[in-house]
């Protein structure tokens, strides 16, 4: 504890002396920006342990923070790079990686390229998950954004192209076209999960090729859209229960989601549906292929109620298999959660209180929020969460 | 006669900029970092007040966000690398100094007599 308030003291101080100089310096000609953020976190269950972190004793491990620097080489052509570091309970613990780092050029605005590593856009805030400050909630509704599956959809390395289309009187119409391979993060959910599944595994590869399309309509605030995303998903573990027969699993899959958002003055509505089909495959084929389709859900609300308080609320509903039981605590996660948040020093510095009720588990052999190496005790149906977390940007 | 709420922004510019009027979409759309270039090919680059009546009035009017929205707007591009946070000034003074140097520059003022050095756009 006394390391977490060490660094969110040192976080404070670097935000609060860097937030007057405006992040920005000349160099060579060139404008360069810097920025930069970090958040502290504590969270407290009444049953079972969440996100590989000790909660039912209530847990600092939960901390991260990122630095970017970018700048406009020309009018049309940007580059940047960010690094970012996490640590979630047993995940990622504390490694940093280059969460971006690409160049941008816009060749008009209904064209640009992008090349790099890139972050994705799936839905309405894969590519923003990370950024706490952003939204309202302590942790976005994890039936959409996985915060420990975050290395599968975070980012791929190839290039987009994307643009955006103003029709007059019908509002904007924003594209993005991607393809390159995912990211992979060795102390990420999946890695953690089926090692104590008994197959730990090596580096997952694959490839991501999607596209993104949205509107924002005439109507002021109101956004829709959709993403269909294909995953190639590859990775060779070790069957413990053989032991330690090499064995590669092959899963390729499908993510569509589809959202739609209403933003207006201090009200911030949203909903989103995510289907994943995927399919796996076994060599040596010891076990039998397979296929499983989860699919997620939520809508939220929030209101700012003053410049420095907003309150927010949000039904999430997470099937691990749509097509089996639904009310099976291993077959889902139905999750309401109640946040305040608290705006302090010119908007740099949020502090927000949020609480969880769940209903189920998901699968207990997956990864995904509850985890058999951390619950070794068993797993109970319902997990009451409490959040704490502040954050610090600039 | 009561005074108005929110002051009406004057919307000025670079003297590059080679439009004397833009349309209320295209300048939300530069606002929002959506558009970089005018229907002349004019490179343009927004710069935004930090507080004041004249911003809100601008915000309400041609953008459709508040302040905080539009912030957290930009720090979405910044944070994901895909544009940068405009340049944002104090006054109606400093707005009109960093437009009349910068080169495709686009901004708002509250006070008409402020805008000297600066062509004065008019919004269809």
């Amino acid at each position: 504890m006394r390391e977490c308030m060490k660094w969110t003291v040192v976080a404070a101080v670097l935000v609060f002396a860097a937030a007057p100089a405006r992040a920005q310096f000349e160099l060579g000609g060139k404008q360069i920006q810097v920025h930069g953020f970090f958040s502290q976190g504590f969270a407290y269950t009444n049953t079972n342990n969440f996100l590989t972190m000790k909660t039912s004793d209530g847990s600092f491990a939960f901390t991260d923070g990122g630095l970017n620097v970018s700048t406009k080489l020309t009018n049309k052509l940007r580059v940047g790079a960010q690094a970012y570091s996490r640590n979630i309970g047993h995940l990622s613990n504390g490694r940093v990686e280059l969460d971006w780092a690409y160049a941008d050029y816009r060749f008009t605005d209904w064209l640009g390229v992008r090349a790099g590593k890139v972050k994705s856009t799936v839905g309405l805030y894969n590519d923003t998950q990370d950024m706490e400050f952003l939204h309202a909630f302590a942790l976005l509704p994890q039936s959409v954004y996985p915060i420990d599956l975050r290395a599968s959809n975070i980012s791929h390395k190839g290039g987009d192209i994307y643009g955006d289309i103003g029709v007059k009187k019908l509002g904007t119409f924003s594209y993005v076209f991607y393809g390159g391979l995912r990211s992979d993060d060795p102390r990420g959910g999946y890695n953690y999960g089926l090692r104590d599944g008994g197959i730990p595994i090596g580096p997952i590869d694959g490839y991501r090729i999607g596209g993104d399309l949205r509107w924002a309509m005439p109507i002021e605030g109101l956004t829709i859209g959709t993403t269909l995303v294909r995953v190639s998903t590859g990775v060779t573990g070790q069957l413990a229960a053989a032991g330690g027969l090499p064995l590669h699993i092959n899963a390729p899959g499908m993510n569509y989601q589809h959202y739609v958002e209403y933003q207006r003055g201090g009200i911030k509505l949203a909903g989103e549906y995510q289907r994943n089909p995927s399919t796996y495959t076994f060599t040596p084929a010891i076990l039998p292929a397979s296929s499983n389709d989860s699919r997620g859900w939520y809508v939220s609300g929030s209101y700012k109620f003053h410049p420095r308080f907003e309150a927010g609320a949000y039904h999430s509903q997470y099937f691990y298999n749509w097509d089996v039981d639904h009310s099976a605590a291993g077959n889902r996660i139905v999750d309401t959660a109640m946040t305040a948040r608290f705006n302090l020093f010119r908007n740099n510095w949020n502090v927000k209180v949020e609480g969880h009720f769940m209903d189920g588990y998901g699968n207990r052999s997956g990864a995904r929020s509850f985890y058999i190496g951390t619950n070794p005790q068993g797993l109970t149906p319902r997990t009451n969460l409490l959040i704490l977390r502040t954050g610090f940007n600039f | 006669m009561a005074a108005p709420l929110l002051a009406e922004a004057v919307v000025v510019a670079n003297s590059s900029v080679g439009v004397s009027e833009i349309s209320a979409d295209d300048l939300k759309r530069v606002f929002l970092g959506a558009k970089s270039s005018l229907s002349d090919g004019s490179a343009v680059e927004p710069v935004l007040m930090q507080s004041g009546a004249a911003h809100d009035s601008f915000l309400k009017e041609y953008v459709g966000k508040t302040d905080a929205a539009l912030r957290n707007h930009f720090k979405s591009l910044v944070f994901t690398g895909k544009g940068s946070m405009p340049k944002s000034f104090a006054s109606d003074a400093e707005v009109v100094a960093y437009v009349a140097k910068t080169k495709g520059a686009i901004g708002y003022i509250g006070s008409p007599a402020a805008a000297a050095g600066v062509k004065r756009l008019t919004v269809k």
